[in-house]
């Protein structure tokens, strides 16, 4: 009878959370201090996540995306990394202060990750089904055997036939692997799901195979889901939020629409831009001049402003401030004090 | 099951691969002979009457049918002597390198993985252990507990317990910091469960190497402290021991000297020959 709840419980659906957000950050700072100098990673964001949520973190590589995620589960590795916020709520249970055994409690079975390269997040010593089973030992506390079980009912659902699940990593092809890596982040059904660029590593019509999977998966288990890429095609596909992050800080934040169809920041303007053009094969691609800065320098301006073309003197000397420009829609630039600032994107 | 068929498709590979090097092949065969010389020995020869009675008649006889090996000085039988003493060699061996293997790559992995200053702590008194040279060791430490088969083994053991200790260490570093570590962490398993069920299964295949070439290592250092009377005491045929105890006759009588060290390089050359093999066919790669 025991037995019986028990294996109940992991098919059922996500577990219980009231309030409005399953995630709730803010001010979340993360330097790494090393020997030599102190990399300010992340500088201040804020995110909040609704149910059923896709939040789409966009940016250049550097820009902290995946420092802000590892937070989440408090998997910076301290020392070198210091983690500062306001509050990081995870199902409105804040992730700062729990303990070593609580956090290990939550990881996997209220938020769980996909991490970017499936090629080298399975462990090559255990089988497939070993390794899903494995969530459902440590969450779920069932024997071996059912969780085998339970583990070869996941691989069905990620369109794996359960047979295989006695197979190794390097049986499988890259999609097939992501999709095992989807099906042990996705066992314990958690709240949140984490994406690191799940199909950076895959060819595109892998890709597209995991998305729809992973679109499929989070309506039928509730799951809200982070998504990080610098694919903006992804973006359009799954997201319904998303955050644009340059320098460990979020420069436009708003539902797909406000990013995509009313961009605000110069920088967002200039990953659009930086797209290759489709219509006409002949023009040259135009990518955003210059780097993304050196993260152990601390700005007293915008850390764009050097690469930005609307920069004007003010930019450089006086820090941005969040300018709510709608309820959803929210840019950090201050261009936007005065009334008449238009970027040219929005002119066209 | 279906599950179990599929699961030895992996290890099998390791055996596919192991069986392409001939010379590990017959390593591995003449091993298990050893091993079934040294257990049947056991069973069909005793003690008292084949194995330590003296006889003066029989004293120092040739090769000859009866006594295949020849006698020694006190009339014994050496071919029944060597087939009893390979038990001694073989227990020394794989014991001795357990207590390393155990002791030196629990220390050893455990420092890599948990990192800062207790590493740094725990490799610096290892590598103190390491400035003792082995010899000295044994000297202590059968001179303060008495000579006999535990504590040369032990001794042994403690010896190599540095070097299996520092390759367990570096093997961890590479490990520690794959993304399926990461991955498991993020999946809630807790710090020892991500030590032993994912950071040693990965990390164990040099170490695996290393104990196999070391048990042979063992042997001839067990043998030659044998040999300085450090080692087993005399009347037991360790093979190390009856060189010692025939080096006085050995102008004319070489066999006493032949047979033994015949056994003691036999022994050694397979395990190594295992060793070899063994490398090659956990080498990822060669692998897949």
């Amino acid at each position: 009878m025991e037995i019986f709840k028990r294996k109940k419980k992991t098919v059922q659906q996500p577990k219980a959370f009231e309030g409005e957000y399953v995630l709730d950050v803010e001010d979340l700072k993360i330097r790494y201090e090393t020997d030599d100098a102190v990399v300010y990673a992340v500088n201040g964001i804020d995110l909040k996540l609704k149910r059923k949520q896709t939040l789409g973190l966009v940016g250049e590589t550097g820009a902290g995306k995946t420092s802000t995620v590892l937070a989440l589960l408090k998997l910076i590795p301290t020392p070198p990394g210091v983690v500062e916020a306001k509050k990081i709520l995870v199902n409105g249970k804040d992730v700062m202060a729990l303990s070593d055994k609580q956090l290990q409690q939550i990881r996997g079975n209220e938020i769980a990750m996909v991490f970017q390269d499936p090629m080298t997040s399975l462990d090559p010593v255990y089988t497939v089904g070993e390794q899903i089973a494995e969530s459902y030992m440590i969450h779920d506390k069932l024997s071996k055997k059912e969780a085998l079980e339970e583990a070869k009912k996941m691989l069905e659902i990620v369109g794996i036939p359960a047979e295989r699940s006695g197979e190794f990593p390097y049986q499988f092809s890259g999609g097939m692997k992501q999709r095992v890596v989807i099906a042990i982040a996705l066992a314990c059904r958690p709240n949140i799901l984490i994406a690191d660029e799940p199909t950076t590593a895959l060819d595109v019509t892998i890709q597209l195979q995991v998305l729809e999977l992973m679109k499929q998966l989070n309506e039928k288990y509730q799951t809200s889901t982070i998504m990080i890429t610098h694919d903006l095609g992804i973006v359009a596909e799954t997201c319904d939020e998303v955050a644009v992050m340059y320098a460990g800080q979020i420069v436009e934040k708003g539902t797909l629409e406000d990013v995509f169809e009313n961009t605000k920041h110069p920088y967002t303007e200039g990953l659009f831009n930086s797209l290759p053009n489709m219509n006409d094969r002949n023009s040259k691609l135009n990518p955003i001049k210059g780097l993304i800065p050196d993260p152990t320098i601390v700005f007293t301006g915008c850390p764009f402003a050097e690469r930005c073309r609307y920069a004007k003197e003010k930019c450089f000397k006086q820090k941005p401030t969040v300018k709510h420009l709608s309820e959803s829609h929210q840019v950090k630039c201050l261009r936007y004090d005065e009334a008449d600032f238009k970027i040219e994107r929005s002119l066209k | 099951m279906k599950k179990s068929h599929k699961k030895t498709r992996n290890k099998s590979l390791i055996w596919r691969q192991f069986k392409k090097n001939k010379g590990a092949v017959i390593g591995l065969v003449v091993f298990c002979v050893i091993v079934v010389i040294a257990i049947v020995s056991v069973i069909v020869f005793d003690f008292e009457a084949d194995i330590t009675a003296v006889k003066a008649a029989d004293r120092l006889l040739p090769p000859s049918k009866e006594h295949w090996f020849g006698t020694d000085n006190l009339g014994r039988d050496v071919f029944a002597r060597v087939c009893y003493g390979a038990q001694y060699s073989l227990l020394i061996g794989v014991v001795s390198v357990i207590i390393s293997v155990v002791f030196g790559s629990l220390v050893g992995a455990f420092a890599a993985f948990v990192g800062g200053w207790i590493e740094t702590v725990i490799m610096r008194l290892i590598e103190l252990l390491l400035m003792i040279p082995g010899i000295l060791l044994v000297i202590m430490i059968v001179y303060t507990f008495g000579a006999s088969i535990p504590n040369l083994m032990l001794a042994l053991g403690l010896s190599t317990v540095p070097h299996f200790a520092r390759n367990a260490r570096a093997s961890v570093l590479t490990v520690r910091n794959n993304e399926y570590i990461e991955a498991s962490r993020a999946l809630g398993a807790s710090e020892l469960r991500v030590l032993f069920k994912h950071v040693l299964p990965n990390a164990i295949s040099p170490i695996l190497v290393q104990a196999t070439s070391r048990i042979s290592g063992c042997i001839i250092s067990a043998a030659g402290y044998s040999f300085l009377g450090l080692g087993v005491p005399s009347p037991l045929p360790e093979w190390g021991a009856m060189l010692s105890d025939g080096r006085p006759f050995i102008y004319n009588y070489p066999y006493l000297e032949i047979f033994p060290g015949l056994a003691i390089m036999i022994t050694v050359l397979a395990i190594n020959q295992i060793g070899d093999g063994l490398r090659d066919a956990l080498d990822p790669k060669l692998k897949r």
